[in-house]
């Protein structure tokens, strides 16, 4: 037996399954004192292992642990049912949003409840196209009355300050006046056809405005 | 695979603090003694097992009923032991004046030898020193130290082996083997473990 085969007998042992032969284990104890020493050593361990007292878990340890188990299990439940109830309130708005948003492209404005009065539909536009239309026509006979007062006036004061003036005189003075009111009439006839094209813009801005408009709006007005 | 312990889990499981109760006082003197000689630590060692505790109930599901209760057990408590170890080695260490007020100390001439025992195992690397705990002061067979430490069988014995050396190599030097050794020589290479 060498240092090697002794010392796994030596492992051996206090695994409890030597199986060495005693007398050559003795005979190596005796030429060897390292191997004796290690073999001293083992007893010593082995008796020291013995008295070595099991520690003892302090009294209460388990009623301690259980209620903090216990405690911990309900706060996580109360967290997961925070957490789903949470989710399913996110889902709950997000949804509602989704439904409710697209049918609400016209800014509110909070506590203003004349944005609920709108007007029907086709009125509004009847009303409108009515209201530029006569707009339109107003500024155009405006702009007539205004070239035909202006030639009125000024042939009046024309013609009593030369009273006495001759038929030619009178023909030249209606001559030298006529240009100025054709021009005062082409221009209110040019104002009347340039408010056309405003006329109608407005009108399809107006019909784009009431396409808009949501349904829903107009039925609460009992459409 | 014990019936009762898959009833004790089932009922754990459904939050029943008597079989809670149950579980705790059947593993933790096994828990908090390794976890003393692990720790060296008597009020680390019952953190730690509060920890380990807590842990086992919350990872209940995970545990596969065609295994002992035991092995997982003791495996969490090594793994919760050696974490709480790399923790502690980061922080200025406390004195504990209760480690060694263990009730049952023994009085005699070998109380120099217990100490000594003790101070060895707090040397030895934190793997080595749950194998030789597990095996030596809790009883436990090769296969289950294995399976609690998910390792081989092999590994186990190596590292039980070295363990061992690694003591009495320190015994020795420490002068705990006496100038006549020869008639301890019978009683320790020959003895029962």
């Amino acid at each position: 037996m060498n240092c090697a085969d002794f010392q796994a007998g030596l492992q051996a042992s206090l695994d409890g399954t030597l199986s060495t032969d005693a007398g050559e284990w003795d005979r190596h104890l005796a030429s060897c004192q390292g191997c004796r020493e290690l073999s001293v050593a083992a007893g010593r361990l082995r008796n020291g292992l013995r008295r070595l007292e099991p520690p003892t878990p302090p009294l209460g340890l388990a009623n301690q642990i259980v209620s903090h188990a216990l405690a911990a299990r309900r706060t996580r439940l109360r967290r997961r049912v925070l957490a789903v109830t949470a989710l399913a309130a996110g889902l709950l708005v997000a949804a509602t949003l989704y439904v409710l948003l697209p049918q609400s492209n016209v800014p509110s404005v909070p506590g203003n409840d004349n944005v609920v009065q709108v007007p029907p539909v086709s009125q509004p536009i009847a009303s409108l196209r009515d209201s530029v239309a006569e707009a339109g026509s107003a500024l155009a006979e405006l702009t007539q009355r205004a070239a035909d007062d202006t030639f009125g006036q000024t042939r009046s004061l024309v013609s009593g300050t030369v009273k006495a003036a001759s038929f030619d005189e009178n023909r030249v003075l209606q001559d030298t006046l006529d240009p100025p009111a054709r021009s005062l009439r082409e221009a209110g006839q040019t104002v009347t056809m340039g408010l056309e094209p405003v006329t109608q813009s407005a009108r399809r801005a107006f019909d784009l405005f009431l396409r808009d408009l949501p349904p829903l709006s107009a039925n609460k007005t009992g459409l | 695979m014990a019936a009762d312990e898959v009833e004790l889990v089932r009922r754990c499981l459904r939050s029943d603090p008597e079989a809670m109760q149950t579980l705790v006082q059947r593993f933790q003197a096994e828990v908090y003694g390794l976890c003393v000689r692990m720790l060296h630590h008597r009020h680390d060692a019952e953190d730690v097992t509060q920890e380990v505790f807590l842990r086992v109930f919350r990872s209940l599901r995970r545990w596969d009923s065609s295994r002992t209760l035991r092995p997982w057990i003791i495996g969490i408590a090594v793994n919760r032991c050696r974490t709480w170890l790399t923790q502690r080695a980061r922080r200025p260490e406390l004195a504990d004046y209760l480690q060694d007020t263990a009730p049952g100390r023994p009085a005699d001439d070998s109380t120099e030898l217990v100490a000594e025992i003790r101070a060895a195992l707090q040397e030895l690397r934190p793997e080595y020193r749950a194998v030789f705990v597990l095996f030596h002061e809790q009883s436990q067979p090769y296969e289950e130290i294995a399976e609690a430490l998910d390792r081989p069988v092999g590994t186990i014995k190596t590292w039980l082996h070295r363990a061992r050396m690694e003591l009495l190599q320190r015994l020795r030097r420490r002068g705990m083997v006496p100038s006549d050794f020869a008639e301890d020589t019978e009683s320790g290479a020959k003895g029962t473990p």
